[in-house]
């Protein structure tokens, strides 16, 4: 047999998910700290300082440390980075979801020019990256992730959750009654089952407005749901934003791809992919969100990025596993 | 028809009504109505006047409220129904100072940028049967030294230098109702059109 080895991916690919895990930590510490950012503005606004009660104070001076560097008029130039994932400004540049663009214009049956430019950066994003909000910057999927990692976790210590697997095409169903709903009762029903939408929102209220809104309770479901039910079900069967993502991904430039010289079976890929794909054969398809943990885990570096329009189709099994060397020698005998 | 025959059908009536009707009660005990949003609700400055086409073009991100310097903008919860996560402002709580900001940072036509003498929240309006100065017991003029407008918005009366009178500039910003000191609050934002009806909602 001869030892063909395979190019070996570019040592740096092994790495993107620590750098992935570190911007989903940061939007989500973002998110908290806005509306605190938020609160000490109108302190500042108020010229309150002296009325304020003493933990306020604290919240006040802390503030105050942190932005004294950066600014002279925090009340003013602390705005220049506000909102959430569903639709925030950054530096004067408005960016707004997909989802809320394609929601919007539903409702109003109408377009609204300013909405659809602030969309059209995650849009080109998401044709070349395909699903990748899914993976690297969703606020909602920092939380869903540790709750895999929590469902393991009980499974290790005796208490076996589900894992079902329903079909993957449930979630375009929901996009599309969404989009009808909202066109029929002229509001933007999506935002109130969007789960980045919900978590940036709650936030915000938790923190600056004095208490959790409508959506927190429906977060915890999605939560339970994919603790108790499916893994990461919401995202795999539910997610209207994902079915959205996915639809504007499918023909995506930058893709997952296995190098089957270097391949040897051990499937940790299968076993590692939150949205339920099949590294293994191939099998990426317009769901995976090039979150790279199958790059991460893949023990002989077998997975490696490629600019192509579409997935390899499924080339056999990898040529330093077991299937593999047995089909070689069986035909050496043949 | 036999008298039992009659008080039967007359008994079987009241218990089926009775019967039908505990679902109802029940139903009412476990959820009573939900607050009917009072008037005192009024959206942000710059906002549609047609409320359908508002709550169309809202997208619920929240961002007015988190730009908003006095924090007056609050967001209906479940209470709100089909409004849920739209903005409204309270001005007896909290109100506007008509700085502008969120009109321009609202993403959609939801808000849109105006100046602020074009705004329309409503039009504030004075029970002259309960204000302290209009029922002579007192000088107050709170409302008139707040209003971010000034004369153009309120101003007093020309014969008596306390008692304040609504102009046509008003804009329905809320700070006078915010300030006023009196504790039934005889100053009100109300729709524009209800302006010379003396109808408070208390």
């Amino acid at each position: 047999m001869a030892e063909q080895a395979g190019k070996k991916p570019f040592f740096l690919w092994r790495h993107l998910n620590k750098l992935r895990w570190i911007s989903l930590s940061t939007v989500f510490l973002m998110l908290i700290a806005l509306p605190y950012i938020h609160v000490y503005q109108t302190f500042v606004a108020a010229h309150a300082y002296d009325f304020l009660a003493p933990s306020e104070k604290q919240l006040y001076d802390v503030a105050e440390f942190f932005t004294a560097p950066l600014t002279d008029d925090p009340a003013e130039d602390l705005d220049a980075i506000k909102g959430s994932t569903w639709s925030g400004t950054f530096f004067g540049f408005k960016i707004s979801d997909p989802l809320a663009a394609l929601g919007q214009m539903a409702a109003a049956k109408g377009i609204y020019l300013p909405l659809l430019f602030s969309a059209l950066l995650p849009i080109g994003l998401t044709l070349v990256f395909g699903r990748f909000f899914c993976g690297w910057i969703c606020p909602a999927t920092f939380l869903y992730e540790l709750n895999t990692n929590f469902a393991a976790f009980l499974n290790r210590i005796g208490f076996p959750m589900r894992r079902r697997r329903f079909d993957r095409r449930l979630k375009y169903l929901v996009l599309a009654i969404g989009v009808v709903l909202a066109a029929m009762t002229g509001s933007v029903l999506m935002a109130a089952i969007y789960p980045p939408a919900i978590i940036g929102r709650e936030i915000y209220y938790a923190i600056a407005l004095g208490g959790f809104g409508a959506g927190a309770v429906f977060f915890v479901f999605t939560l339970l749901f994919d603790l108790l039910v499916a893994r990461r079900g919401f995202c795999r069967y539910l997610c209207p934003g994902g079915a959205l993502y996915s639809l504007l991904g499918r023909y995506r430039f930058v893709r997952i791809q296995r190098v089957v010289e270097d391949c040897n079976d051990c499937a940790k890929c299968n076993a590692v992919c939150e949205f339920g794909l099949d590294p293994l054969r191939d099998g990426f398809g317009q769901e995976c969100n090039n979150c790279t943990a199958c790059i991460a885990v893949c023990p002989t570096d077998a997975l490696t990025f490629r600019l192509q329009l579409n997935d390899q189709p499924d080339q056999g099994p990898g040529h330093l596993g077991r299937h593999y060397r047995q089909r070689s020698e069986t035909g050496k005998a043949a | 028809m036999r008298r039992r025959t009659l008080l039967k059908q007359i008994a079987a009536g009241t218990g089926t009504v009775c019967a039908a009707s505990l679902p109802y009660g029940l139903a009412r005990l476990l959820a009573p109505d939900a607050k009917a949003a009072p008037a005192t609700r009024l959206r942000p400055p710059g906002a549609m006047n047609d409320d359908a086409a508002f709550v169309e073009a809202c997208i619920g991100c929240g961002l007015c409220g988190e730009v908003c310097p006095p924090r007056c903008i609050r967001f209906f919860s479940r209470e709100g129904g089909g409004q849920v996560n739209t903005p409204y402002i309270n001005p007896e709580e909290q109100a506007c100072t008509l700085c502008g900001k969120c009109m321009e940072i609202c993403p959609t036509e939801a808000l849109t940028e105006m100046p602020r003498e074009k705004v329309d929240m409503g039009i504030a309006q004075i029970d002259r049967l309960t204000c302290y100065p209009w029922v002579d017991t007192g000088i107050c003029g709170a409302c008139v030294s707040i209003c971010p407008l000034g004369d153009q918005a309120i101003d007093f009366e020309l014969w008596n230098q306390y008692k304040p009178v609504v102009q046509d500039g008003c804009v329905g910003c809320g700070l006078c109702v915010e300030v006023c000191p009196h504790p039934s609050l005889p100053i009100r934002i109300v729709e524009r059109f209800q302006r010379t009806v003396v109808r408070h909602q208390i």
